[in-house]
This record gives structure tokens, C-alpha cells and sequence, in this order.
């Protein structure tokens, strides 16, 4: 069998695990106490409005054939509407979205630049000073809670130190200037060829970005450390070494491509985690996401958005495993030739 | 490679008065308690021994391995007129870079799992030796005319250690090679930089015995091609006499005899090596010794005397109080054991007949495991 195709098998399993994620959150929602339609329309409501809401919602049918028709809608993008919003599910969150996923990316990129090469000086000066100081941070930025640090950072860098601004993705100023291309700011502003507003999106978006990064950047280091560590007493970086090839090139050529398939687990884990985490730091800098989003339905019985942005994280948490399976096939010769060797 | 020779006229490896500890928990660990040898130019060398007698150690001090501290290492080695253990981490690093190469013990774990073969072995036959190679002087050589020289060199390399197909082994992974296969590749790569010292961990003793004997075979061969200098350990003796040209016996950290290879299977003369020979299984014989009772000394608190008197069918009391000293001592030859003092009588000294009866023996038909 072909690593290709051990991935479309892959690719099926997918499909057939979303499937069953939908039953389960499509009955949660429906079998929750709580009555939607009267949410809806308030406590001023006559009960014959009601019954006509929910009979119009459809509430009145079995729940298996409500679960059909929501799979018949879904098949043409059609995730009903939102009861808090009034827009389509659907709309909410192709708008919610992208600002959830440019926070989270930018995050990952941090803790990718900031935790990997942390960890390989760690590993290289294992018990010195620097080991102890980055063990340090990571145990700190590990047990201190997201908010705390997003709270402490708005009041350094924005109140005290005023160097960047405290909530919100863009300065008002340039609302009128940027038109909306992708959803992700970062990009929408070159598109625009507003450098100016580029700029701008980038000071909004690094202090909730290193916020949310911390405790992953801790993670990454001790485990980029431990790794590299076990890696380095291998017989194969000794030879390496022995054969007299640059230490550099030992270190960041041959050592960390080894050491980085534990790592690159950790990371595809910590991207699908964050789709959900970020609700704490989007409150905080008033980040209009996904994760705010999905929390304001869950507290408001809103149950089209709940399933809509509970199906969104869950299909991005299997499309990042995934892409992680298609990377350490990658990086690791062995895993795909072990798959390519079972039939 | 002539044996005749003296080796101490023209040496490219001296190894003198070396002693290697080790700080432990328990206490300071005396393993290496002053190894004298030496490797001519062109001189084929085994340090046999079982497990645990100091060889690796000694192999290690040798291309700094060993992480001091907890390692203590003194003494003095000289390679090629110059003092390694006074070199700075850089300078030692260049020489060995450059002069001297290692094959791993285990072919299984000693190639990089995550690249090919090309690629390990086309990077060191371009970088190897070059260790102050800098990123952008790497990469402006890696996308040169030079690469494809490189690829070409380690090509011809994996031709000459025979290995089948080359040109597609080349993009092969590791864990797509069988063991006599990466024990090649290994060799080849070892090789790529023209050392003058080849240093030989237990060469092939993780492949199975045929494969094991066309590997030996080769390294005959590549030694002859290449003016090769060689180092090798083993804890086998069979491997000692098919390659080498001279046999360091060693035991509890010390070298314990040395002879040219026939002279030492011919005529072994220190109670320990007659009792290694006298345990290699025979085909003809009812029994079989089943090796040297007891087993290697304790190195937090060794035998103050000779530190195999404990396990010597022949010891006496003065071989548990003292040191001996080097007897017969030639350019080639030499053994540690007072029963070769010229004071005593040639009649008294064991045969290895006379040491195999010592021994604890089994009823033959069996066939040994090396």
C-alpha cells in the first residue's frame, strides 16, 4: 500500500468520525431542557407564537428525521439560522472565523519560533544557566492562567507603557480603508495596499497572540528539549559528529529533524486545542471570533450556532491531525514505509 | 603491514601510560590502570577482550568521547607526532575530522533514520573534516558544481564496499536496508575522507556469521586498498586473528599480553589469554571448556595485585599484593604475568592444554555461539 493511499483511508475514517460527532452534537443540542423558540422571542411571547416557531423550526418533528434535515441543509451550506444573530449559522461563522483562525496562526508561528529553537539551546546547554532560566519561563508560562497574562500584558504594553493598543483587531481609522478579501486582516490590508492598517493589524494582534502562545511555547520547549536531548546520545549524531561535519549542521540538520516528531504531535494538538481555548483571550481584547461567538450561542441556547461552530472546530481538529499525519510521513521515513509495508 | 618490523620506529597512534576513571555514586571507579600501546602505520591492531574489560573505554578516551567529568582521563596520546589530550575541543576535533574515522558497533543505530543514504553520506564526504564550515559557506557548496562531485565520490565508495545497487540505495532510507547492507553503507562512509586511522568498534558482530565473514573480508581488502592504519575492538578472538596483525589481550583495564597474531593463537602465554583460546568451541574434542570461571574484577575496589590473580588457576600470594611486570618484553611482544620472570623455570609455565583442564567443561557436540 502507498502512503497516498493509507492517507484517502485516513481520509475516510474522517468522514465517518465527523459523521458521528454531528449525531452526537445534533441530539445533545436538541435533547437539552431549555426551549428554543422561546428563547427566540422573550418571555413576552404568547404561547401560541411559540408552538408556531417551533413547529415552523421544525422542532415538533422526531428528533432522527430533524437530524436528516439538518444533513440535507448542511450538503448545501445550509447550517438554519442563528436565534441570537438572526443571520444565517452559516454566514456567522465564515465571518467569525478567519479572525479566530489569524489569532490562532499567529500563535502557532510564535510558538514554533519562540519554543523550538528555546528548547535546542536548552537541550545543547542541558543543566546550565540556560536550561535553568528556559525552564524557568516554561514552568511559569505553563501555571499561569491565559487571561491572567493577556490582562497583565494590556496593562503594561497598552496602559502603562501605551506601545500598542489594547482591544480590537484594527484601528477605527482604518475601517473604510481595507476591504474584505480573505477575513484575515493580516492579509486583507496588503491586498488593499494599505501598509499603514498592515502594520496596525499586526500591533492589534501580537499581544493576544503571545497570550495565547505562552503555555504552548512551554510545552513546545520541554518537549523540543527532552527530545533533543534523547536524540543527541543516539549512535547516529555521535557518528555525525565523529566524521567531523559542522556542529551546526549536526544540531538544526541532523538532531532536530529527528527530535522534532514528538514535537510536531504536540503542535498539531495545540492548534486544534486552541480553536476552542481562545474564548478566554478573545473576551479579553474584544477579538471578534469564532470562540466568542460559539460561547455567546452555548449561554443562549442558540442551538444552530452551537452545532454550526461546534462542527467547524471539529472538522478543522481533524483536518490538522490530518495534515500532521501527512507531515511526520513526511519527516519520518519509517511511518510511511511501515504503512507502506502493511497491506 | 609486515609484521616483522618494529612498530615503535614508525607509530601513527601511541597511547602511553593511560588511566580513565569514572565519579560515581559509589565511589571513584579505577577502570583504565595504565594501557601502553601503539599502532604502526599500516598496522592492522585488535584490543580483545570479554565485556566489560576496558576496551571501549579506552577506544573512547582515544577520540574523546567520554563526557568529563564524571570521566577522569590521564596520560598521553600521540598521534602522528602529535599530543592529543593537550589539543584544544577545535584542534582535536579537526584531526579527527580529518585523519581519523569511526565504525559504530551496532549498523542498526549508527545511520540517521530521517535522511537517506545520499544524503548522510554525500554530506560527509563534502563537509566531513570541515567542522568550521559556516551556513552560508554550507549552502553556497551545497547547490554547487561540488555536490555533484561529492555524490559521484560517494557513489564509487559504495561500489567498492560492494553494495548492490547502489545508485537506489542512495535514496533509500536506513530502515530500508538489511544489517550487512547499512554495515557497508557504515564502511563506506567511514571511509569517505581518506582517514589514516580507522577505529573499528566490534565490526559486524550484530550481523549473522556469514554476512559477518564477507564483511571482515571487505574490511581486508579496503585496508590493503587504502593504506590503512586500523584500530579494531572485539570481543572475539576468531575476528582478532582473521584481520589483525598484532593482538592486544586486555583484562580489568590493563593490557594484559601482546604478540603478533600467529604467535599469540600459536603460543598464548598469559593464563587469561591461554583461557579465552582454550574456550573457543572445536569441532573435534569430547568437551568443551565453557570459558574462564568467574567473572571481571570490581573497578570501584579492584584486586590489588594483578587483577585477574582472583580467577588464575596459578595464582599465588605474590600475584594478590603487587602489580606484576611486563615480561618478555619486545617491540611486538609482551605479557604481564610473573610466571614468565626469568627466574622461573620454562617448565613451569601452563600450556593451554594445562589451563583448559582448569576450566569447567561440558561434553562437546555442541557448537558455540560466536
Amino acid at each position: 500500500m502507498k502512503y497516498w493511499q493509507y492517507l484517502v483511508r485516513r481520509l475516510a475514517g474522517i468522514l465517518v468520525s465527523l459523521i458521528g460527532l454531528s449525531i452526537i452534537i445534533f441530539t445533545t443540542s436538541r435533547v437539552l431542557p431549555g426551549n428554543p423558540a422561546r428563547m427566540a422571542l422573550g418571555a413576552l411571547a404568547s404561547e401560541e407564537q411559540v408552538q408556531a416557531l417551533a413547529a415552523e423550526m421544525g422542532l415538533n418533528k422526531p428528533i432522527p428525521l430533524q437530524y436528516l434535515d439538518y444533513m440535507r441543509g448542511l450538503l448545501v451550506g445550509d447550517l438554519g439560522t442563528s436565534l441570537e444573530t438572526k443571520r444565517a449559522v452559516s454566514t456567522d461563522i465564515v465571518y467569525y472565523l478567519p479572525a479566530t483562525l489569524e489569532l490562532i496562526t499567529v500563535s502557532m508561528f510564535l510558538t514554533v519560533v519562540i519554543g523550538i529553537p528555546l528548547g535546542v539551546v536548552a537541550a545543547q546547554n542541558k543543566d546550565g544557566l540556560t536550561d535553568n532560566a528556559t525552564r524557568l519561563v516554561a514552568f511559569f508560562s505553563v501555571s499561569v492562567p491565559g487571561f491572567f497574562i493577556a490582562i497583565m500584558f494590556q496593562l503594561l504594553f497598552g496602559y502603562l507603557l501605551e506601545w500598542l493598543p489594547i482591544t480590537g483587531r484594527l484601528g477605527s481609522e482604518f475601517g473604510s480603508g481595507v476591504s474584505r478579501f480573505t477575513g484575515f486582516l493580516l492579509v486583507d490590508t496588503l491586498l488593499s495596499g494599505n501598509l499603514a492598517a498592515h502594520v496596525d493589524a499586526w500591533a492589534h494582534i501580537i499581544l493576544p497572540a503571545l497570550a495565547l502562545s505562552l503555555a504552548g511555547i512551554g510545552q513546545v520547549m520541554r518537549i523540543t528539549r527532552s527530545s533533543m536531548i534523547d536524540v543527541k546520545d543516539q549512535d547516529y549524531v555521535e557518528a555525525e559528529r565523529g566524521f567531523g561535519l559542522p556542529s551546526w549542521l549536526v544540531t538544526y540538520k541532523y538532531t532536530l529533524k529527528n527530535a522534532f516528531i514528538p514535537t510536531l504531535t504536540i503542535l498539531g494538538l495545540l492548534y486544534a486545542s486552541l480553536l476552542g481555548n481562545a474564548f478566554l483571550i478573545e473576551l479579553v481584547y474584544s477579538w471578534p471570533g469564532l470562540a466568542s461567538y460559539g460561547v455567546t450561542a452555548v449561554l443562549n441556547n442558540d442551538f444552530n450556532a452551537v452545532v454550526g461552530v461546534t462542527m467547524t472546530i471539529g472538522v478543522a481538529f481533524v483536518s490538522i491531525n490530518f495534515l500532521v499525519d501527512v507531515l511526520l510521513g513526511r519527516v519520518d521515513p519509517r511511518i510511511r514505509l511501515a504503512m507502506e509495508e502493511a497491506t | 603491514m609486515k609484521l616483522d618490523e618494529p612498530v615503535a620506529e614508525n607509530p601513527l597512534l601511541t597511547v602511553e601510560d593511560l588511566e580513565v576513571g569514572f565519579e560515581s555514586f559509589d565511589g571513584f571507579a579505577e577502570v583504565i590502570d595504565g594501557v601502553n600501546l601503539s599502532i604502526g602505520k599500516g598496522e592492522v591492531v585488535t584490543i580483545a577482550g570479554e565485556t566489560g574489560c576496558g576496551k571501549s573505554v579506552t577506544m573512547k578516551s582515544i577520540l574523546r568521547l567520554l563526557n568529563q567529568p564524571p570521566a577522569r582521563v590521564n596520560g598521553e596520546i600521540t598521534f602522528d607526532g602529535t599530543e592529543l589530550l593537550s589539543l584544544s575541543d577545535r584542534e582535536f576535533e579537526r584531526v579527527k575530522g580529518q585523519r581519523m574515522s569511526l565504525v559504530f558497533q551496532d549498523p542498526m543505530s549508527s545511520l540517521n533514520p530521517t535522511f537517506t543514504i545520499g544524503e548522510q553520506l554525500t554530506d560527509t564526504a563534502q563537509f566531513g573534516g570541515d567542522s568550521d564550515t559556516g551556513v552560508v559557506e554550507f549552502f553556497r557548496r551545497r547547490f554547487s558544481g561540488e555536490r555533484d562531485e561529492a555524490r559521484e565520490r560517494v557513489l564509487e565508495m559504495l561500489r567498492e564496499v560492494q553494495m548492490p545497487d547502489p545508485e537506489n540505495i542512495m535514496d533509500s532510507y536506513p530502515s530500508q536496508l538489511s544489517g550487512g547492507m547499512r554495515q557497508r553503507a557504515l564502511i563506506a562512509q567511514a571511509l569517505l575522507n581518506e582517514p589514516d586511522l580507522l577505529i573499528a568498534d566490534e565490526i559486524g558482530t550484530a550481523l549473522d556469521v556469514t554476512i559477518h565473514d564477507q564483511i571482515l573480508d571487505l574490511l581486508k581488502d579496503l585496508i590493503e586498498n587504502h593504506d590503512l592504519s586500523v584500530l579494531m575492538i572485539t570481543h572475539n578472538l576468531g575476528v582478532a586473528r582473521q584481520v589483525s596483525d598484532r593482538v592486544y589481550v586486555m583484562y580489568g583495564g590493563r593490557i594484559v599480553e601482546t604478540a603478533p597474531t600467529d604467535e599469540l593463537f600459536e603460543n598464548p602465554k598469559h593464563p587469561y589469554t591461554q583461557g579465552l583460546i582454550a574456550s573457543i568451541p572445536r569441532l573435534t574434542g569430547d568437551e568443551m571448556a565453557t570459558g574462564i570461571d568467574g567473572s571481571i574484577p570490581e573497578y570501584l575496589d579492584p584486586p590489588p595485585g594483578c587483577r585477574f590473580a582472583p580467577r588464575c588457576p596459578y595464582a599465588t600470594a605474590e600475584c594478590e599484593q603487587a602489580r606484576p611486570e611486563m615480561y618478555e618484553r619486545g617491540p611486538q611482544t609482551g605479557v604481564e604475568c610473573v610466571l614468565y620472570d626469568e627466574a622461573v623455570p620454562a617448565s613451569e609455565r601452563p600450556t593451554v592444554e594445562e589451563t583448559r583442564s582448569h576450566m569447567t567443561r561440558r561434553p562437546g557436540k555442541q557448537t558455540g555461539d560466536d
